[in-house]
């Protein structure tokens, strides 16, 4: 049976939720001036997270840094960002869907797809039936959201990517030789940088020549995996079904734009723990532990380097992960080049309750697993500051006095 | 330098001393394969740093003198000639021309004197053996060596003899192997102290790779820091490991509460079956052996689906249910020798011991896993 399935997105999401916020406490809308989401100007880890259209007519992007935003249009109207509220606002976007069809997938904290297959008999058409969830959007959290309607979630996120904001836009398999192959072939959704650049040299630059290159070619040039996913994609197939419960996660990472460029081991390995500290205790909530950990490091030309490690037993333990990641680090750096960023990544999860007995350390590896549940245990009833590790404190101090 | 020599054993020699060169290395030097040419022979020597193999051939020699070529170069090189005689030259500048038939390569070497020298040392303890029983004191134990740098020295095998006997060892922590030969054949001679030395895996991998099943002796040449193996037409030298090995004795049990007389191959076999259904490192759960009245059980569940095996097999002492990781189990019953082989367990967290029913020639050591019900 052919399904229907919308997509739902956002628009400007952290801007607009700001904006609804402050319109309900009775202050000015500033999705009516250049405004943007964005930490202070004078860290340079700061990235635009969301920009008014107004802003958007300025050449301002998400993701570049909020200095070279200001330097586009010194005016621009700076809010910081308040991820408490993002993540009210989104429980409050997803109930409003809920109402709509059982099956809901959140896809992001400001995206889901619906199901609506079955709905759709209700309403007159899936167009009518999204103008509705549009319209009551609107109406009850005062923000705008584009909705994409196709035969699977693929071209209904597609869809929903076309002009903004506040449109509904269809793609279904009638319609993708006219809407969507004649796009660049990095508009398509999963086809990164590299990918796109690799399928430009091949002068293969609109989805429709994707979609009518041979796929054996596609996958000589992008992999066997992952060519026949954008090759389907561009195709307009896509069989995923709309996931009411989340996935399991495939890996937990983390990484962080520093303040200082680093230039010394003692620096990135102090960076090292803190990273460390954070996944492995996001890890430990899902009871999951990884085989193999792997850390990034990325230089000023952003230039990014990375290396794994795969382990001979599971881990969620936070030093195990961070004395990996400082032998990882330590073949990887130079010691000489600048870095801007540090990041650690886990995966090959599992949730098996590994107990491999062992010749050495069971009662220290036992100690510290206690030690990082006592450790979760307070930050989750007092807060993530409250504690830190000794030689951290240490080098605040010494960065402070 | 000029010299002519047979093409096959030229070929022979550059695929074996290639084991101990760098693939990649920011000396250019460390790429090559360093030629020398004196008294008839054309020596042909690898070196990382790490392991240095030198292989020696017959050659007529018409001039001495040595050049460095590069290793991939000239081995795709020497492995496509088809004549049976090659001649290699050295020019000027280095440059290293390459005749056969009626092919003619030349390549740009580098300076011989550039080529890093493989450590000459005093040996303090030599052991002889048979190619065929080094081979053996390797397979039997490799498997089980430790490959996390944070603990180096296991990443290495300990080399132990005295008189006649000669062991090997290798422990990852969650497994112990230990293979013993004692032969007439193998002769000591020197002394090293009391904890015998630790062989890189490394070395030893290639060792086994060189090596045949002959019974040509190899002579094993150590000192506290190096070793050298010397067979055939080729010398290979290898830095030890330095630190303390874990003192492994100790952690061999010597008392039991359980104890399964057992078919290897019947065992062996079972354990294989119970394991199809762990398909990846993720999707993995431990075997669980249920041992009682003449029977070992052996259940696996993962997401992919259930096993059972029954294993009739001679048990004396206490009733056992204890896991395992079926890799652990199985590398050492494959890595076991004879028909039979005792399992000896003291409780289901406890190592179990497997040894042959008769002699001293393996012992291995699997740690279980905690099974969750406990």
């Amino acid at each position: 049976m052919q399904r229907t399935i919308l997509h739902v997105d956002v628009n400007s999401a952290f801007l607009s939720w700001e904006a609804a916020r402050r319109v309900a406490a009775g202050e000015k809308d500033i999705r009516l001036i250049p405004s943007a989401i964005g930490g202070s100007g004078n860290k340079r880890g700061s990235v635009i997270l969301a920009k008014s259209v107004l802003a958007k007519r300025f050449g301002i992007k998400t993701g570049e840094p909020v200095l070279m935003a200001l330097r586009k249009c010194p005016k621009l109207y700076l809010a910081k960002p308040n991820f408490k509220l993002y993540s009210q606002s989104s429980k409050a976007f997803m109930s409003v869907c809920l109402k709509y069809s059982a099956a809901v997938e959140q896809y992001s904290i400001d995206e889901c797809f619906i199901d609506v297959t079955n709905a759709s008999r209700i309403y007159q058409s899936p167009f009518s039936m999204a103008e509705k969830i549009k319209k009551d959007i609107n109406d009850s959290l005062g923000i705008t959201v584009n909705i994409g309607i196709g035969p699977n979630k693929l071209l209904a996120k597609m869809a929903s990517g076309f002009e903004g904001p506040n449109k509904i836009h269809t793609l279904f398999l009638e319609e993708i030789s006219e809407k969507l192959w004649p796009l660049p072939v990095r508009a398509l959704f999963s086809v990164g940088r590299a990918t796109a650049q690799r399928l430009e040299k091949a002068f293969i630059r609109t989805i429709g020549e994707l979609a009518h290159t041979p796929l054996c070619r596609v996958q000589k040039l992008t992999g066997e995996k992952s060519g026949l996913q954008i090759h389907n994609f561009a195709n307009g197939i896509d069989d995923e079904p709309v996931l009411t419960k989340p996935k399991d996660a495939k890996g937990y990472s983390i990484s962080t734009t520093l303040q200082k460029d680093v230039v010394s081991a003692e620096t990135a390995y102090e960076v090292l723990l803190v990273l460390a500290d954070s996944v492995t205790m996001r890890m430990r909530a899902d009871s999951a532990k990884a085989f193999c950990v792997s850390v990034t490091i990325r230089d000023n030309n952003f230039v990014d380097k990375s290396r794994q490690q795969k382990l001979p037993e599971p881990t969620d333990i936070t030093a195990e992960v961070y004395s990996i990641s400082k032998q990882l680090f330590s073949k990887l750096w130079d010691k000489k080049t600048a870095l801007r960023l540090l990041g650690i990544s886990l995966f090959d999860i599992t949730k098996q309750e590994s107990a491999q007995q062992s010749f050495f350390n069971d009662g220290q590896k036992q100690k510290l697993r206690e030690l990082d549940k006592t450790i979760d245990d307070i930050r989750s009833k007092f807060g993530a500051d409250v504690i830190a590790r000794g030689s951290l404190l240490q080098s605040k101090e010494d960065a402070e006095g | 330098m000029k010299i002519t020599c047979n093409t096959t054993a030229l070929t022979e020699a550059v695929n074996i001393v290639q084991k101990a060169v760098a693939s990649r290395s920011t000396l250019p030097v460390l790429e090559g394969i360093l030629l020398k040419a004196s008294e008839g022979k054309v020596t042909l020597t690898g070196n990382d740093l790490e392991i240095g193999i030198e292989c020696a051939i017959d050659a007529q020699i018409a001039s001495e003198g040595g050049v460095v070529v590069n290793s991939s170069l000239f081995g795709n090189a020497v492995r496509k000639l088809s004549a049976e005689l090659v001649l290699i030259e050295m020019g000027s500048n280095n440059i290293v021309k390459i005749k056969s038939g009626g092919s003619e390569i030349t390549l740009t070497g580098i300076n011989a004197g550039e080529f890093p020298e493989i450590p000459k040392f005093e040996t303090e303890y030599d052991i002889v053996l048979t190619q065929r029983e080094i081979k053996k004191l390797i397979r039997h134990t490799i498997f089980a060596v430790g490959t996390s740098e944070a603990k180096l020295i296991l990443t290495g095998c300990l080399l132990e003899a005295a008189e006649n006997n000669v062991n090997m060892v290798a422990i990852d922590g969650f497994r112990l192997a230990l293979k013993k030969i004692s032969t007439e054949k193998a002769s000591v001679s020197g002394y090293l102290g009391d904890v015998g030395i630790v062989i890189p895996s490394k070395t030893l991998k290639e060792i086994n790779n060189i090596a045949d099943e002959s019974d040509d002796n190899v002579i094993i040449r150590c000192s506290q820091k190096n070793i050298r193996f010397e067979f055939g037409n080729v010398i290979m030298t290898s830095r030890l490991l330095e630190g303390d090995f874990i003192d492994y004795k100790k952690i061999i049990p010597t008392e039991w509460s359980t104890k399964v007389k057992a078919d290897l191959k019947a065992l062996s076999d079972a354990v294989d079956r119970a394991s199809v259904v762990i398909t990846s490192e993720i999707n993995k759960s431990p075997l669980c052996l249920t041992i009682a009245e003449n029977t070992i059980k052996i259940t696996c569940e993962t997401s992919s689906g259930k096993t059972e095996e029954f294993v009739p097999v001679q048990t004396e002492g206490n009733d056992l249910e204890i896991g395992f990781n079926n890799k652990y189990l199985l590398d050492a019953l494959k890595n076991a020798e004879g028909e039979e082989v005792f399992l000896q367990f003291t409780g289901p967290v406890n190592p179990c011991l497997i040894t042959p029913l008769e002699g001293d020639s393996y012992k291995f050591i699997v740690l279980p896993v905690r099974l969750r019900t406990e």
